[in-house]
């Protein structure tokens, strides 16, 4: 039925090597406008049974196989978006997307989109390693728990709609942690970065028998909710248009044959709400936004810290460092000079994002080291400090090979030691010539802190990025936006006056 | 005995030789001069007698020690780094470019290397140094910078700071040829002066006349050769060799 199980059967490091590659598999489709109708159904390209790429890098799932059939009905082209989760609001409102179709939770969200009926009934299930000793609920208390950022399972614990019941079980955990994505929260697990990952009971069927006997499945689970199809707030024509289709492929079976292919059937709602005939949330007029400008401020704020730290900490790393690497490029000894620039040439060749993963998980899947859940933090740090010391590297070479060669000469003659010279002669005209460029590494390193995210690490990006999520608009990246503009202007000007300090000399 | 001492000393610039074979010594007190076209190796020679540049063939000895000697054909061995360190003490260089240390102050230029270098008593080098702004005439530029000078007072503070290292001998490379031929003069003047107080000099020049003036003695080099040696008199006013007298011609033209 699906077939991408093989590839799994490699060895760890193929498989963790075949997950990173997914993460960046976003963006990749190309639109073609031959028709004159195009439908975009946006959706999460993780999100196996219901949207996802197979092993020959096609986008398939339920929702798309449903997807296909409505737009044959009623003659568009079909457009498969894979979008980033996060970011789906900002997809549909722009209208780069013309629906969200992918396992999507209504519940929780009924105010925020126009709804088609719901058609899949799911529930949360928890996920634990197989030797854990997690057996109920209650054997979550004081455990690392992770679920995807905005996830229905993030909603039933924490969302305005979670239960008494719900919410005193998330309270037992010792931490909640989000991540971006199932391979992610996979990848956590099994390196015991966390103890259990909550998520969708038909995702969870497919993640498990693909990654055979490591996982299991709690009896118990946490709750109870439905997907539907969430359109743009108001675009009630377009729903009624592709509703219609739905309807239609329900009473002729064409949506229990795609359901069974998928092996959903159990699942299945949509002919009791076709009874039903309620389109969730179309009682309420507008929606409007519970999250204040406050609430904004106040969470991004939680992140102002870890934002800060990551900054500063990267600075006082990676600059000695880098110092360090440029000593080594510019040794007298060929194999050294060679290890630096193959260290260079990997750190500015590769993705950041990459080298964030491979430092965060590469102790687990290469040396099967167990990391203490502080390496988290330790993993953004190491990962910027190794990235920006390659280029800030380069930026000192060039500045040490810009001191003209007669000062050189001039030190020799008055016989400085090459220490003294570097320390006394070389290095504060070097730190003069590279302040522009050493500027602009900095300007750099503040907005690549939003980077952390992929490592699921709570700075000022990763936060804005789940509240605009949380609460549908993007205004909470606006404000994360703007926080990131006045420190690189506090920046910008406090780099201005070091260089006007230095320049009492040319 | 000589404070220099060059013998047989060839260069190569990978295939091309640059010095074939040179012959120099140096009395303590005696200026030399060293004169010729460009290209004709005068600077590479005062450069690897400097020890900037390696030697290819050869010896060289400052005060009877040995810097680098050739006993095997093509392998020139050098001294040992602490004996280097110590032969190399006893000379100084003024640059073309002057090469002075733009975030220092000319104080600092001055005063930098006895302190570290030398370990002298910071005190005793300012005052020193101040002594050395004195005889250059810069008394009072102590605490400007390198670009707040013109190109020959920045000259006399490199002067100043090749001084200020005690040096038995100073090497000039073609001293005032970055500079402006109205203020060669005052760089001139203070060669001059330096002459007259008999400190040792081997000074690669382009100013003819100056080099009459001041030199106990004229070397012109050609082709990585020397041609021709003597007295001012003998090299500049009567020169025996066809390749002095043409490249004296040609100066004279030129002006």
């Amino acid at each position: 039925m699906i077939r991408w199980k093989n590839i799994f059967k490699g060895e760890k490091w193929i498989l963790f090597l075949l997950l990173i590659s997914f993460i960046f598999s976003f963006g990749s489709v190309s639109v073609s406008a031959d028709s004159d109708e195009v439908f975009t159904v946006g959706f999460d390209a993780e999100f196996p049974p219901y949207g996802y790429k197979d092993e020959n890098g096609e986008y398939v799932g339920f929702d798309l196989d449903l997807a296909e059939e409505v737009c044959r009905r009623n003659g568009w082209k079909l457009v498969k978006q894979p979008i980033d989760w996060d970011s789906k609001d900002s997809e549909l409102n722009s209208g780069s997307i013309s629906c969200i179709w992918n396992g999507f939770t209504l519940n929780g969200r009924e105010s925020l989109y126009t709804w088609s009926y719901p058609y899949i009934d799911n529930s949360q299930v928890i996920i634990v390693k197989n030797d854990s000793d997690i057996i109920k609920k209650e054997d979550l208390a004081g455990c690392i728990v992770v679920v995807q950022a905005d996830s229905s399972a993030l909603a039933a614990f924490t969302g305005d709609d979670a239960s008494e019941e719900n919410r005193e079980l998330a309270a037992s955990f010792s931490q909640l942690q989000q991540v971006s994505d199932y391979n992610n929260a996979f990848m956590n697990l099994e390196t015991g970065m966390v103890d259990a990952v909550c998520m969708d009971i038909g995702v969870a069927g497919y993640q498990l028998e693909e990654r055979k006997g490591k996982f299991r499945i709690l009896d118990d689970t946490v709750s109870t909710e439905q997907y539907a199809i969430g359109f743009k707030k108001g675009n009630t024509e377009l729903r009624d248009l592709v509703q219609e289709s739905l309807n239609e492929m329900s009473v002729d079976g064409t949506f229990k044959e795609i359901a069974e292919k998928w092996d959903l059937s159990d699942a299945l709602c949509i002919e009791k709400s076709i009874q039903d005939g309620i389109y969730p949330g179309d009682s309420d007029n507008e929606s409007k936004s519970k999250y204040s400008m406050e609430y904004i401020l106040s969470e991004l704020s939680k992140g102002l810290a870890a934002t800060l730290s990551i900054f500063f900490l990267t600075l006082l790393f990676s600059i000695p460092l880098g110092l360090l690497v440029t000593f080594v490029r510019r040794s007298r000894i060929g194999l050294f000079r060679w290890i630096a620039r193959i260290y260079i040439s990997i750190m500015r060749g590769t993705p950041l994002m990459l080298q964030l993963l491979v430092v965060f998980f590469g102790p687990y899947y290469v040396f099967g080291l167990r990391m203490p859940a502080s390496y988290r933090f330790w993993a953004v740090i190491i990962g910027f400090s190794l990235n920006y010391a390659a280029y800030f590297a380069e930026i000192f070479r060039a500045g040490i090979e810009s001191i003209p060669k007669g000062q050189y000469e001039a030190g020799a003659i008055l016989g400085y030691t090459n220490g003294q010279f570097f320390r006394k002669i070389v290095l504060p005209q070097m730190v003069k010539r590279v302040l522009p460029p050493v500027t602009n590494e900095i300007v750099t390193l503040v907005k690549d802190t939003s980077l952390a995210f992929v490592l699921s690490y709570m700075e000022i990006f990763t936060i804005a990025k789940q509240v605009s999520a949380g609460c549908a608009s993007i205004m909470p990246l606006f404000v994360a936006g703007i926080f990131y503009y006045i420190f690189n202007f506090i920046i910008a000007i406090i780099m201005e006056n070091i260089e006007k300090k230095l320049n009492y000399y040319r | 005995m000589n404070l220099l001492e060059v013998k047989n000393l060839r260069k190569n610039y990978g295939k091309l030789e640059v010095l074939k074979g040179i012959d120099i010594t140096v009395n303590e007190g005696e200026v030399v001069s060293v004169i010729g076209p460009s290209g004709s190796g005068k600077s590479t020679f005062l450069r690897c007698a400097a020890m900037l540049e390696k030697i290819d063939g050869g010896s060289i000895s400052y005060n009877g020690e040995y810097a680098v000697k050739t006993t095997e054909p093509g392998y020139p061995e050098y001294a040992p780094a602490d004996e280097l360190k110590k032969i190399k003490s006893y000379f100084s260089m003024v640059f073309q470019n002057f090469n002075l240390f733009p975030h220092y102050t000319v104080l600092k230029n001055i005063t930098d290397a006895p302190v570290c270098v030398l370990k002298q008593n910071r005190e005793d080098a300012e005052k020193n140094a101040f002594k050395l702004l004195e005889t250059v005439g810069l008394s009072g530029k102590d605490k400007s910078y390198p670009c707040e000078l013109s190109g020959g007072q920045q000259q006399r503070v490199a002067i100043a700071r090749a001084l200020a290292m005690n040096p038995k001998m100073i090497y000039f490379d073609e001293p005032t040829s970055a500079l402006d031929p109205e203020i060669t003069a005052g760089v001139l003047k203070i060669l001059k002066q330096l002459a007259n107080e008999k400190k040792t000099m081997l000074i690669v020049t382009h100013e003819i006349a100056f080099a009459r003036n001041i030199s106990d003695r004229v070397i012109f080099m050609d082709g990585g050769h020397i041609i021709e040696e003597g007295t001012p008199e003998q090299v500049i006013d009567n020169p025996q060799n066809e390749r002095t007298r043409q490249f004296l011609k040609t100066l004279n033209t030129a002006d």
